[in-house]
């Protein structure tokens, strides 16, 4: 076998096409050089791919073509046969296998000098500083709250200086894409400049939760037979029990229960395949629009890295079923974003006491919610922390704000449980908050 | 036993089953009675393959006897280590053939190339170097015949040939349209990308919903080349004019335009094909009309042989060159998308050009009919 030359100029012939050469839509700064490659090949240059499914695959595979060295991958998952018909890494004889060991294995098998190292684990098992670890991450995740959970690792690296200004050494670069059948979207965040995934949790439509009554008194869709036989019957009928979707008995079960409801109803629709559709909440998935999405992710990336291009700004759907559509939109950062923003301003009477300002917290309309038993730091100084550090703290709780916080507009940091990354909260001195 | 879809396996309900719920059972069975020929295995044409043989099209064939270690960077079916004296068809096919068990994937002997339809004066251009690319494994010396080609083409639904001069492209469309097959050709080169579609003068298809059929007309690319000027206008990717620049070289020179020496001919061309449109009647129009940089781009990172290259110079040039990896799969998905409803008959496809480039249009990727 032949060394390795992985600068060898013919084989990468393509990339330095872009970078080697100027050109009409560069990015701000750019400046055509080799070094560009050599920096997207070296070890300081690691990228992160979060998933090892449908969007992973091709993820991977586009990055070690575009001759990028040092990737990690994270997936918890291990390969279902519903698989194969997109996730093209993978074999019917690797069923049952971590996705991310063997997408990691055959890419390094088929790229010569690539360094895949693959993570079978969950994203919470890894600690942040792993994270910060990367040049960028790209998400190929199928879940919205996997997403958020990135999005506040992220952003929680963001810092802001006096003028309230992002530190641009603390801000990672984040690429997340999603599809489902023919659709798919792709978007840049970059933290403090774009918009967070937080700061645009609207632009998602409200997970589909049938109300309870409609599932017991009146149904009206084959979905709602199923959702019946799953949440409600089996509960009555199979006490105890706790459904597993992989179980195909179980699944048999609700879809038998679910037909005979919906022929009491003169319902029609109801098969098998729907209620593991439904029940699953299963994503339908081909192989394009995977392909397309990831494309599109890869090269923003590469952009974000080398600024060979005018980068995505900032979010690109794409839809796919009777032509080829795509549509770009700029959207805005929320300026009271808990998670990327420079803080919530909360208006504080400086004479309250850290407690009063915690009570203030817990009781506050927006911020409340997120809230059961919150720390609460300045900068590096922990001011009160639960845990370790209590005793130490608690002595604090009694003290002035504006003693222990001496410039107005000081960025608090608070941390909870039920928070999935810390929160920002920019503390404004008025005297008529008088507690 | 659980109830499984109609004439669907078992296999294919569980390997299919997230696109089942994509396209449904009747366009899945038409996928799987489809019959696709592939000619020319670089980037683009290996993602074209990739997604069309995950979606289960019944029988793809491959068409490229280049010899695998030859094989475009792009080309990711390719495993270097198991590819010794394989071409670059026969080593793409084991890989697209463990993608997915359930369909045919199958290797047709012959070159990445339709030269053997051009005419008899045209297998003479300048400078010396041949329309054969690359180190064949074939043992016929003289490379398929054009009667070998039509035998080949008869026996398939649909070709699909990327990265091949202009003169092919159109020499392939007309016997595709004698034989009423469908054809997809393109290329990925350097900042620029193109599809091109013909259906045939009468392309039949449903949409979703609705039962009445639909018709749509192509045109051959032949026909496209040369169409009246007049529809150009100041909104039309400059691809389609620099494609006819392209063209017109070839025409004139019987080779494609590859390499410094070309471009100031084609651009010269461009220039009076941009002259006669309606939109492109002044300096400043012409320069927002097609860029100069489009149109060199095209011209030098394309996968044309310069003339007058050195014997091994012909060699490592053959592969298609140019094609970054993610645009490959941008492109590839487009087009791939567009073969599952052309073989399908559900839903339009795309009519008639695909045009996608970074120099031009803010990098949208736009569709054209011409």
């Amino acid at each position: 076998m032949e060394d390795i030359q992985m600068d060898d100029e013919e084989r990468w012939r393509d990339l330095d096409l872009l970078l080697t050469r100027p050109g009409q839509l560069v990015g701000p700064g750019f400046e055509p050089c080799p070094e560009l490659r050599a920096f997207l090949q070296s070890p300081d240059c690691r990228v992160l791919c979060v998933g090892a499914g449908g969007l992973g695959c091709e993820i991977l595979k586009d990055l070690a073509l575009s001759g990028v060295v040092h990737i990690d991958v994270i997936d918890m998952d291990t390969i279902d046969v519903s698989n194969l018909n997109r996730q093209f890494l993978f074999r019917m004889k690797d069923v049952g296998q971590p996705k991310a060991t063997v997408a990691a294995e055959r890419i390094n098998a088929r790229v010569p000098g690539v360094q895949v190292i693959p993570h079978f684990s969950r994203i919470e098992d890894q600690p942040a500083e792993w994270y910060r670890s990367f040049a960028i991450i790209i998400l190929g995740l199928d879940s919205l709250e996997a997403r958020r959970y990135m999005n506040s690792v992220v952003c929680g690296f963001l810092e802001y200086d006096e003028n309230g200004q992002p530190d641009l050494a603390t801000v990672k670069p984040m690429v997340d894409g999603g599809t489902e059948g023919f659709k798919g979207h792709a978007r840049v965040i970059l933290p403090g400049h774009t918009p967070c995934f937080e700061c645009t949790l609207w632009l998602f439509p409200p997970q589909t939760k049938f109300p309870l009554c409609t599932l017991a008194e009146t149904p009206r869709s084959p979905a709602h037979c199923i959702e019946y036989a799953h949440l409600i019957l089996w509960g009555q009928v199979r006490t105890g029990e706790e459904f597993d979707t992989d179980n195909e008995e179980h699944m048999k079960w609700v879809y038998e229960r679910a037909a005979e409801r919906a022929k009491q109803y003169g319902i029609h629709g109801v098969t098998f395949q729907l209620t593991q559709g439904v029940v699953k909440n299963i994503i339908p998935a081909i192989a394009s629009t995977n392909a397309i999405i990831s494309a599109q992710c890869v090269l923003e990336a590469l952009k974000t890295l080398t600024c060979f291009s005018t980068g995505l700004d900032n979010y690109m759907m794409y839809v796919g079923s009777t032509g080829l559509y795509t549509h770009t939109a700029k959207y805005e950062k929320d300026p009271s974003c808990p998670v990327c923003s420079a803080g919530v301003p909360m208006e504080v009477d400086p004479d309250s006491t850290l407690q009063q300002f915690i009570d203030q917290l817990r009781s506050d309309a927006a911020l409340g919610k997120h809230l059961s038993a919150p720390s609460v730091s300045y900068g590096a100084i922990n001011l009160f922390a639960h845990g370790v550090f209590e005793a130490e703290t608690a002595p604090n709780l009694t003290r002035r704000m504006a003693d222990l916080v001496p410039d107005d507009g000081a960025v608090l940091t608070v941390n909870d449980k039920r928070l999935r990354g810390p929160m920002r909260v920019r503390a404004r001195y008025s005297s008529s908050m008088k507690a | 036993m659980l109830p499984v879809l109609d004439t669907l396996t078992e296999d294919h309900a569980a390997v299919y089953d997230r696109q089942l719920r994509v396209w449904g059972v009747e366009v899945q069975r038409r996928l799987i009675e489809a019959k696709v020929l592939i000619i020319g295995l670089g980037g683009l044409a290996a993602e074209i393959a990739k997604n069309i043989v995950l979606a289960g099209v019944g029988t793809v064939a491959l068409v490229d006897d280049t010899a695998a270690s030859s094989a475009a960077p792009g080309n990711f079916l390719v495993e270097p280590e198991a590819s010794a004296g394989k071409s670059v068809a026969e080593a793409s096919a084991v890989t697209l053939q463990a993608m997915n068990p359930l369909i045919a994937v199958r290797v047709e002997r012959g070159p990445p190339s339709a030269s053997a339809l051009l005419s008899p004066a045209g297998l003479q251009p300048e400078g010396g170097a041949t329309d054969q690319v690359g180190p064949q494994v074939s043992d016929s010396p003289g490379g398929p015949t054009a009667e070998d080609l039509r035998s080949l083409v008869s026996r398939y639904d649909t070709v699909v040939a990327c990265g091949l001069p202009l003169r092919e492209v159109a020499a392939l469309d007309d016997l595709c349209r004698q034989l009423g097959k469908q054809l997809f050709a393109g290329e990925v080169r350097g900042a620029s990308s193109f599809a091109f579609v013909d259906l045939g003068p009468r392309h039949v298809y449903t949409v979703k919903g609705d039962p009445e059929e639909k018709v749509a007309e192509y045109r051959s690319f032949r026909e496209v080349m040369k169409a009246d000027l007049k529809n150009v206008n100041k909104r039309t990717h400059p691809l389609y004019l620099t494609l006819r620049a392209c063209w017109e070289f070839e025409e004139a020179h019987c080779r494609p335009a590859g390499g410094p020496a070309d471009v100031a001919e084609v651009q010269a061309f461009a220039q009076r094909l941009t002259s006669a449109t309606p939109a492109g009647n002044t300096a400043a129009a012409m320069k927002a009309l097609i860029p100069e940089a489009l149109v060199e781009g095209f011209v030098l990172d394309g996968a044309a042989v310069a003339p007058g290259s050195a014997p091994d110079q012909v060699q490592e040039a053959a592969q298609p060159l140019g094609e970054l990896a993610p645009v490959c799969a941008v492109v590839g998905g487009a087009v791939a998308n567009n073969v599952l409803r052309a073989v399908s008959h559900c839903n339009p496809p795309l009519r008639n050009f695909f045009c996608y480039s970074y120099l031009a249009r803010d990098g949208l990727g736009v569709e054209e009919c011409f």
